[in-house]
């Protein structure tokens, strides 16, 4: 008796008798206390362009140190990282990386960011508080990418130390929430709005699959709320779909749709439109007032910047952005 | 942040955590406590 824990970290609010372990896999219950089994045991460790994230208005050709644990607060049957985001901790190769050591190789390798990422960062709530607390007393900048599946209050108090969050928007039905994910999307758009309430900066990554989530009507409804609820400066990243996990059989997003979603999501206000996962002029980013190249991309690579002091170099507007 | 402060954390942190590491090899490892729960009964 009096051992029933219920986590409040995200919105799935599992109630937790002793020693189970939570929806995430990682967060544990042990004798009436709720515990972390990944803090400081990393099973993804790299140093990537802060493009690959993606982050295209946040310290562009700078690198980011990237950490992961295993774990998920979703079941997304596309996931690109399932090998390690629907794996208990116990069955991934970790690392004894405790937080002061993070910050200290971001030191070493010369990282302008450590950024949360690859599985759910949600899941490693406290190692990842507390690098980015270390790392900002260090002028080290933090940023995540996250599906926004998080409570409120754990949430702001993460946006004390964070920089940037990518948040991953799956779709805009609950349907798709609910059949795909494993999880519902009210919670997530209300993080989005905490996050912009916080100073947090934004960009947003929807991938798009083939009769999934590939509704004009719904991409444009979309695009119109973020304008509405998050203004129009807020990069969008459509993410073209390759099969993957468990969903094999369907096809890789044709480029048309690709295309319409840019040119919706445009007629509905948003300034910085890319795609991704495919090579086009749509990973470039064009000034909104001027509409001249300000950054060419190559992939992950920066080839030109022409924005320089966080203004347009040919008209002098302010781009929205973290640029130094 | 000045100078003295960095090389305190850099050197001699990196330093003190390898032999952290070490004496963590030979012990048992607490497990961290989480954020954001309650005791429900
Ligand atoms: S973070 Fe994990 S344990 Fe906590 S409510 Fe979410 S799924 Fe459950
Ligand atoms: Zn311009």
């Amino acid at each position: 008796m009096g051992k029933k824990v219920q986590c409040d970290l995200c919105p799935t609010e599992c109630v937790l008798e002793d020693y189970q372990v939570g929806g995430c896999r990682v967060r544990i219950n042990k004798g009436g206390t709720l515990y972390s089994l990944v803090y400081g045991k990393p099973c993804a460790v790299a140093v990537d362009p802060i493009e690959k994230k993606p982050f295209f208005h946040f310290l562009p050709a700078t690198t980011a140190f990237s950490i992961a644990t295993a774990g998920c607060v979703l079941g997304c049957k596309f996931c690109q990282n399932w090998q390690i985001s629907q794996a208990d901790p116990e069955d991934t190769d970790n690392l004894d990386l405790p937080p002061d050591d993070v910050v200290r190789q971001a030191i070493f390798y010369n990282c302008r960011t450590i950024t949360y990422t690859y599985t759910e960062p949600t899941v490693f709530y406290e190692y990842m508080y507390d690098t980015a607390k270390i790392a900002r007393r260090f002028n080290i900048k933090n940023t995540m990418h996250t599906c926004g599946y998080i409570n409120e209050k754990p949430l702001r108090e993460l946006s004390k130390f964070m920089d940037a969050a990518d948040v991953d928007l799956k779709a805009f039905t609950e349907d798709f929430y609910s059949r795909i994910c494993g999880g519902r999307l009210k919670p997530v758009l209300d993080a989005l709005v905490v996050l912009r309430e916080e100073g947090v900066w934004l960009e947003i990554t929807n991938l798009i699959i083939s009769t999934l989530n590939d509704d004009i009507k719904k991409i444009r409804e979309m695009c119109s709320w973020i304008v509405k609820n998050l203004g129009p400066d807020v990069p969008i990243h459509f993410s073209r779909f390759f099969p993957n996990y468990k969903l094999k059989d369907l096809p890789p997003t044709p480029m048309e749709t690709m295309k319409n979603a840019r040119s919706a999501a445009m007629d509905a206000g948003m300034r910085y439109v890319y795609l991704g996962n495919m090579r086009s002029e749509a990973e470039n980013t064009y000034c909104h007032r001027c509409k001249n190249l300000i950054i060419e991309r190559h992939g992950y690579f920066v080839k030109q910047n022409n924005i320089s002091n966080g203004r347009c170099r040919f008209c002098n507007t302010s781009i929205p952005g973290v640029w130094s | 942040m000045t100078r003295r402060d960095f090389i305190r954390f850099f050197v001699f942190g990196g330093f003190l955590s390898l032999f952290r590491k070490k004496a963590a090899a030979f012990t048992k490892q607490e497990l961290k406590k989480a954020m954001f729960w309650r005791k429900t009964g």
